[in-house]
């Protein structure tokens, strides 16, 4: 995504095959009408990790996902409504996902962001197996 | 398969409504952020480590590193205090050089495999307060002696 990617971090999101737009453009739209503010703060965010900052370890809340397979969410604060789940190969690359308003303690509880966490524990999976076989590059 | 670029038209309105205050309110955040999480590493210090110094507990750490916190200057003074540094050293601009202590490096050269002393100290030459998670991977000897103790590493 070239808004968010620069010299600290390439910000990437996944486009399915039965949609026109990414996984993120789709939290956006989404979220944006009921959650304008957090929007943009978690926009000024991404834009700066990919800038300025990188994608460090301390900015994500981690073990999203399954061990080891780099699924996390961005760090929310407990008095914010909306979680957005990423794929992280360490500083430098970011997958960003969806995700959704958070009424419950765990996604697994949650139908919305539970869908979510799943498609991105899948392509998670997904690309390893990629990069693994030498079918995807960064 | 190669990613490829992609722009979108609804993130760039929304970046272009973000005001260039907002933006450097956020930017400071993370930077500041990223610095105390420098001089913690730099120190040797795990979370839970920092949060002793300074009484806290870890969970406050986590909070304090994810780069969202609006830190209060007494909050700033207590971090500058347990790094032995003036509150204005963390807003410098100045490159803090992140040593990493290993306990053992083992190198595979191609004659043959040479193990360095825990002394070898593995240091991150070009990353500007960002230190890495992990270190480098390609680990040069160079002019390694086996008869001396201390040993330089390049980062690859």
């Amino acid at each position: 995504m070239v808004e968010f990617s620069g010299r600290q971090a390439r910000v990437y999101s996944i486009i399915e095959d039965d949609s026109e737009v990414t996984l993120f453009e789709q939290f956006i739209e989404e979220n944006e009408a009921k959650f304008k503010d957090e929007i943009d703060d978690i926009i000024s965010r991404l834009y700066q990790i990919g800038r300025n900052v990188g994608a460090r370890h301390s900015y994500f809340k981690h073990n999203e996902g399954k061990p080891g397979d780099g699924v996390c969410a961005l760090y929310d604060n407990p008095d914010r409504k909306l979680r957005l789940y990423c794929i992280r190969f360490g500083m430098d690359i970011l997958i960003l996902g969806g995700g959704g308003e958070k009424r419950v303690r765990a996604w697994q509880d949650d139908l919305i962001l539970s869908k979510s966490a799943k498609k991105m524990i899948h392509y998670a999976q997904d690309i390893q197996k990629k990069i693994d076989s030498g079918d995807i590059e960064f | 398969m190669k990613p490829r670029k992609y722009k979108s038209i609804q993130i760039g309105n929304l970046l272009s409504q973000i005001t260039p205050l907002q933006m450097d309110k956020t930017k400071n955040k993370m930077e500041l952020s990223a610095r105390i999480e420098g001089l913690m590493i730099s120190k040797g210090w795990t979370k839970s480590q920092f949060a002793e110094k300074v009484d806290k507990k870890p969970s406050e750490i986590t909070k304090w590193l994810s780069g969202t916190q609006n830190l209060t200057i007494d909050t700033l003074t207590e971090i500058a205090q347990s790094f032995g540094i003036p509150l204005s050293a963390l807003f410098g601009s100045r490159e803090i050089q992140v040593v990493y202590k290993t306990p053992e490096i083992i190198v595979h050269a191609p004659s043959r495999k040479m193990e360095i002393p825990a002394t070898a100290l593995v240091t991150n030459q070009y990353y500007n307060y960002k230190p890495r998670e992990y270190a480098p991977i390609n680990l040069v000897p160079v002019n390694y002696n086996f008869s001396k103790q201390k040993s330089r590493i390049h980062n690859g």
